[in-house]
């Protein structure tokens, strides 16, 4: 019998859902087929918990992995490499991680690089261009827009679309009457009704907390911890979630770190390449003693949380591309004692809890990225699950241990990490889509594809090559 | 029109694009119910990587190419010419990986050069092999690949998608390096005269500069060309970065003109041979890329164009995916020491014997070893018709990687293209670069 179809039972878990509202009590969890399932009799393998602190396995919304010459950057620059990346999310119990950046011309790109990083799930938004789509926002052709949104995500197998820039800017002035203001883009925006296209995810850069609130509220907005620079930014941000606003933010423990961004500008040691998404996509470091408000601005709103928001947590910290201190940050979230002053300046105070994390960390990064089969524990969702041995009283040193190096994880249904250590099992992993209808258009014959340097068979990335497909 | 052994014909284009209805589509339309069958190809003869390719076969030969230029027809020409090298088994391939391992095992270290002409999977294998062997594993260009990167990382580094160079390029410099001689389609697909965005009326709405050691056959194309010696490679770089006039102590006339140019520019593409250029001249080109890019107000990207293997670019990103490095990796303390020298010589003092693979058919892409290695054993894996470049101990031929095996290749801007293979041309008795290495592979481990 493969691994995948294994009947398993988790036995005496405290488990933490807030979509089905468990806050710890204990419970089985039983897995037959990769999925969880309906209590059964005949386990194959039972696994005790010892009443450890259960959730599924986390989901990763803004990590910046598959960025073309990104692991070059990154190699440069000492940083993990791509493949013992996916070895830390596993050791944190992610099953899958998300990059918010690609283009028809990178799907390819992405998509290798994404099949690299061992053990997760990979997906990624495709970003539109509005140089190829200004002419339908200016003449407010939604069917058009639509339909060439449906041939982006069939050609690359996004599973959503993305803004980079709420705006199209010519640097040239001759082109100037082809510029589209932020507000014409999110009047043109409202008006649509495709649940395939819609919600539409926004890079939150500098600045973009500054449009219209409602017209926010239309997007996802990715990536916000670079865009709490100021007080107004953090009051702007507070009033969007409270409104309904959906967001996922990186914190910032205070050390320096990789960033991505979209700057004109750049300095001495950043790799900036132009991929044709408005500006050069610039790799660089982060330096917090410079954007001391902004580290602290993303704490501040973890301080004011309610369960109502639809707040996500990425791992990849503020600069969106790199997890390794993720399990400290949560440490400083889930105890109160230890925290740096930014943390505790920022926080007030307040601890959470493992259902919190829960939330900030699975259900909401499942339902923005429309991931329904993961980030909650109900009958039929795909068998992820996580443990860790967390208890009340642990200081932050072990709870951060803790939360780095998972007691279990399970996904898909095949046990990848046991008693705190790797199984040498290797899960099936996908590059999840999603299904689009193109209404019978030919997404090759569309205007999105037309401005390419590729024949459009091979702008649609060779199925096989970087695992299996899987259409969401 | 040219003849192959076998009655190949294939006609080389240079230049051509499709367009419209008289594009490949339409003649297969029109070929319909006839006995040719159209093939699209993509051609990994360089890292342009043209995908736009179109072969069309009759009873299971070519018999018609659309977009291939010289040094594709050159790579396809390969496999059925008259000189082609025997398939295995004569000697059988065991026998050759025998006496390969024997000459590695006795004569090592190895030094592994030039998987960078295969494609991802046979790169992958070769990077095995050298660390199974504990020798060292380099791309052809290595000397220029390793300063190229190192400056990156140092200085920082500006790049581009060729689509993106295509849409908004107003200023395109050949640094040191001719596409008319290594890259034949670069300048109708990427950048002199193909049509983007910005750039609507093509080569009219671009300045051409060319910069070379000597005169090239790109010269004519270009609206400036400078003779630029070693010895003055920096100052001239820095001149033109400082906008001085400094001109007059160089000599060139037309240096103002080109300060004017490159003042107009919003956006300027360098395309340069890292390996053509002094250390200094590199380090001077970046540091002109950084002062530009720095202010915000123009963009100057810098673009490697290697005269080496297709697969450089691949070869970078599975070397940073596995090493860290993106110029490869010795697999002992002395090696990696070697390496970090930097030149064949320094790598030459450590290696005993090498593992080559050949770079491409006789023409420009076709690389010799250096000469520093050339009195150590050689063993070679070569696709091409000819012998190879230099004296061999033992020759494995081998199936051409995107003709005769399908693989993935990288193009020069780091997209990843899957080459099929050509249907007529199944590679008969020759085994693939990857199996070879891989048979190694399991002859050390046992």
């Amino acid at each position: 019998m493969s691994e995948a179809r294994k009947k398993i039972v988790l036995r005496n878990g405290r488990v933490f859902d807030p979509v089905q509202g468990w806050r710890g009590e204990v419970r089985d969890i039983y897995i037959a087929d990769g999925r969880i399932s309906e209590p059964f009799r005949d386990p194959d393998e039972v696994i005790d918990t010892g009443l450890r602190a259960v959730m599924a396995g986390g989901i990763e919304p803004c990590c910046h992995l598959g960025t073309p010459w990104a692991s070059l950057w990154r190699a440069g620059a000492g940083f993990s490499p791509i493949d013992r990346i996916g070895e830390i999310y596993a050791r944190m119990g992610y099953v899958h991680v998300h990059q918010p950046l690609m283009t028809l011309l990178t799907a390819g790109a992405v998509r290798y690089a994404m099949s690299r990083i061992p053990f997760v799930d990979t997906s990624a938004w495709v970003s539109l261009d509005l140089r190829d789509l200004g002419t339908t926002v200016r003449a407010q052709r939604k069917a058009e827009f639509v339909e060439s949104a449906r041939a982006l995500l069939e050609l690359t197998g996004g599973i959503g679309v993305f803004l980079p820039f709420p705006h199209l800017k010519h640097r040239q002035r001759h082109y100037a009457q082809k510029n589209i203001s932020a507000k014409t883009l999110f009047q043109f925006i409202s008006s649509l009704t495709d649940a395939d296209i819609v919600p539409i995810a926004l890079w939150a850069l500098p600045g973009v907390l500054d449009n219209d609130r409602d017209s926010l509220c239309l997007f996802h907005l990715s990536c916000a911890g670079a865009a709490l620079g100021s007080e107004g930014d953090f009051e702007r941000a507070c009033a969007l979630l409270a409104v309904g606003g959906s967001v996922d933010l990186g914190l910032s423990t205070g050390m320096p770190c990789m960033a991505v961004t979209a700057a004109e500008r750049c300095s001495p040691g950043d790799l900036s390449v132009d991929m044709g998404m408005g500006a050069p996509i610039r790799f660089g470091h982060f330096d917090p003693s410079f954007n001391r408000e902004m580290c602290r601005n993303g704490w501040r709103l973890l301080c004011l949380w309610e369960e109502r928001w639809h707040l996500s947590l990425s791992p990849a910290g503020i600069g969106g591309c790199e997890p390794d201190a993720f399990p400290q940050a949560v440490s400083w979230l889930l105890e109160g004692h230890g925290r740096p002053a930014m943390v505790e300046e920022g926080l007030g105070g307040r601890v959470f809890g493992l259902y919190e994390v829960a939330s900030l960390t699975r259900a909401e990064p499942a339902r923005c990225l429309g991931l329904a089969d993961r980030g909650h524990l109900e009958i039929g969702a795909r068998a992820d699950v996580s443990v860790y041995e967390v208890a009340a009283g642990m200081q932050t040193r072990d709870l951060s241990r803790a939360m780095g190096n998972c007691w279990c994880l399970i996904k898909d249904g095949v046990v990848v990490r046991d008693k705190g250590a790797f199984t040498g099992l290797k899960p099936p992993r996908r590059f999840r889509s999603k299904m689009v209808e193109t209404r019978g258009a030919d997404p090759r014959q569309s205007e999105v594809a037309l401005n390419a340097s590729l024949r459009c068979e091979h702008l649609k990335y060779a199925a096989g090559l970087d695992g299996a497909t899987e259409v969401t | 029109m040219r003849e192959g052994a076998e009655g190949v014909k294939v006609r080389p284009d240079v230049g051509g694009q499709h367009t419209g209805k008289t594009g490949p589509y339409g003649l297969r339309n029109a070929l319909a119910g006839s006995q040719t069958e159209y093939h699209s190809h993509v051609c990994a003869g360089c890292s342009c990587l043209c995908d736009d390719i179109s072969l069309y076969l009759e009873g299971g030969r070519i018999v018609r190419s659309l977009n291939l230029c010289r040094i594709g027809v050159t790579r396809l020409l390969t496999i059925t010419a008259e000189k082609r090298l025997p398939e295995t088994p004569f000697p059988s391939l065991r026998e050759s990986v025998r006496r390969a391992l024997d000459i590695f095992t006795e004569r090592g270290p190895v030094v592994c050069i030039g998987a960078d002409s295969l494609d991802q999977a046979g790169i992958v294998a070769s990077a095995e092999l050298a660390r199974s062997l504990r020798g060292v594993w380099v791309p052809w260009a290595f000397e220029g690949m390793s300063r190229f990167f190192e400056h990156a990382v140092r200085c920082g580094w500006a790049t581009a998608l060729l689509d993106e160079i295509r849409d908004r390029a107003d200023i395109v410099v050949f640094w040191c390096v001719d596409p008319l001689v290594t890259h034949h389609r670069h300048l109708s697909r990427y950048s002199v005269f193909a049509r983007g965005r910005f750039t609507e009326r093509g080569a009219a709405d671009r300045i051409v500069i060319g910069v070379g050691r000597d005169r090239t056959p790109i010269e004519p194309l270009c609206g400036y060309f400078f003779v630029v010696g070693p010895e003055k490679e920096a100052d001239f770089i820095g001149a033109v970065a400082a906008s001085t006039g400094a001109r007059d102590t160089l000599g060139y006339k037309d240096l103002p003109m080109l300060l004017r140019a490159l003042d107009r520019a919003t956006y300027i593409a360098v395309f340069v041979d890292p390996e053509r250029l002094t250390d200094a001249g590199l380090a001077a080109l970046f540091e002109w890329s950084l002062s530009i890019n720095r202010r915000g107000e123009k963009r100057m990207i810098l673009f490697p164009l290697w005269t080496a293997g297709a697969n450089a670019v691949g070869f970078a990103q599975a070397s940073v995916d596995m090493f860290g490095t993106a110029w490869g990796r010795g697999f002992s303390e002395d090696l990696e020491a070697a390496l970090r020298k930097r030149t064949w010589e320094a790598l030459a003092d450590q290696v005993g014997c090498v593992l080559m693979i050949e770079s491409g058919p006789a023409g420009p892409t076709r690389r010799s070893l250096p000469d520093c290695l050339e009195d150590k054993p050689v063993v070679v894996l070569t696709p091409f018709k000819e012998p190879p470049v230099c004296r061999a101990c033992v020759v494995i031929p081998t199936a051409l990687p995107g003709v005769e095996t399908e693989g993935m290749f990288f193009r020069a801007d780091g997209l990843p293209l899957h080459a099929g293979r050509v249907e007529c041309c199944t590679g008969k008795g020759y085994p693939r670069s990857e199996d070879v290495l891989d048979q190694m592979l399991l002859e050390v481990a046992l």
